[in-house]
């Protein structure tokens, strides 16, 4: 059952509509391209949504917009000084295991690393490293149950800025190596889900975000980019698809109906595509929404790992009853 | 126009580079404080009314190019 959650009417309009975000977004479109930036461009850049960006800034509560003025001040260390001091890599494996261990201690709640990869580019981003150390930091529950209100916004922020410290943080300890690395976090120039999902810390849910064991959706992905050679995570399965497919909590829940029950062909890949005109309109309306992260299975605290486990024995199963039959 | 991160981030800086990026992203950042302030509180008012009353607000009436 639907929840009491603000009237999918939204109190504002467009005299002129800009162009749809499905459209710039490749909703249908078979061949392979970069995606272009829409809305989240940080305020500094003009996107063809930007209007509605500032506007939802604007509308946000004082404590809200705070903290994301701190977290920009923030942000200023994302980048900054390296070490002439080059240490010499002896064992990859060895820094590896040295890195993630760095940024569990400075906060984070999960990290993989990838290559760096085209499809986490926008159009016209060159790759500048090699590699990409993704972390996760999980959103506190209870607070998130009052999505839609500045309670939840204020928690999303807060998550945000410890994300961008932890972030900044590993980013200084591989630069004081004497090893090029820039941290990217809210409203950055990068796509983080698909380097998440290379870096083997979940998969894409029919919401159109990331779910991984550890927290579900209920978190938020910050990404250094560095030249540090380190070892790869490979992406991993949880049985995403296999809940996702008959599960319908978000599709009921979201006001909007904005998520769709199956994949959609985007920029020549099928995946899960969540209608972007009709989404942030009411993620503007809702202060930063949420609702579909929320409700989500996988998102109940200490659940996914379990979940994971079940969805994954009862496929087997059914392999097995079909090589039998 | 340049993003956040073009505009901010700056790989091995000097300290004079890092100085005048401190000031830029300062002034942006009062920028943005007081349009939250003064526009905002404009548009926060005009927010409420239009959810009073059910007439919708014109986003390109209340941000210009």
């Amino acid at each position: 059952m639907k929840k009491d959650f603000p009237s999918p009417e939204v109190p504002f309009a467009y005299r002129d509509q800009p162009l749809s975000g499905n459209i710039i977004n490749g909703l249908g479109e078979t061949t392979k391209r970069a995606a272009t930036q829409v809305f989240h461009g940080s305020g500094a850049r003009d996107l063809e949504w930007s209007k509605l960006e500032l506007f939802f800034g604007l509308i946000n509560p004082f404590k809200v917009s705070w903290l994301n003025l701190v977290n920009r001040w923030m942000l200023r260390n994302a980048d900054g000084p390296i070490s002439n001091n080059v240490r010499k890599i002896t064992s990859q494996a060895m820094i590896t295991s040295e890195i993630k261990d760095l940024a569990m201690s400075f906060g984070a709640g999960s990290v993989g690393i990838s290559p760096m990869i085209r499809e986490a580019l926008y159009k016209g981003g060159e790759i500048n490293y090699a590699n990409a150390i993704v972390i996760l930091y999980p959103m506190d529950t209870e607070e998130m149950q009052h999505v839609t209100t500045g309670r939840a916004g204020t928690e999303t922020m807060r998550a945000y800025m410890e994300i961008s410290r932890t972030a900044i943080e590993l980013s200084k300890k591989i630069r004081a190596m004497g090893w090029r690395a820039r941290a990217y976090c809210e409203g950055a120039d990068l796509l983080h889900i698909p380097l998440a999902i290379n870096a083997g810390l979940g998969q894409l849910g029919k919401h159109g975000s990331l779910i991984c064991r550890e927290f579900g959706s209920s978190m938020r992905i910050a990404t250094i980019l560095t030249d540090l050679p380190l070892d790869h995570d490979r992406p991993i399965d949880i049985a995403v698809d296999d809940l996702c497919i008959g599960c319908r909590r978000c599709t009921i829940d979201c006001p909007v109906d904005a998520i769709s029950d199956e994949k959609h062909m985007v920029r020549g890949e099928e995946k899960w595509y969540v209608d972007f005109d009709k989404c942030v309109p009411y993620f503007t309306e809702a202060v930063g929404c949420g609702i579909c992260i929320e409700v989500c299975p996988w998102s109940k605290p200490d659940r996914g790992f379990s979940l994971s486990e079940k969805l994954l024995e009862k496929r087997a199963k059914k392999i097995k009853l079909k090589e039998l039959q | 126009m340049k993003s956040f991160e073009e505009q901010f981030y700056i790989e091995n800086p000097t300290r004079f580079e890092a100085l005048k990026r401190d000031c830029l992203l300062l002034l942006w950042l009062f920028k943005r404080a007081f349009m939250w302030a003064g526009k905002g509180l404009i548009i926060r008012l005009a927010y409420k009314k239009a959810k009073n009353t059910g007439k919708p607000l014109v986003i390109e009436d209340l941000i210009k190019d």
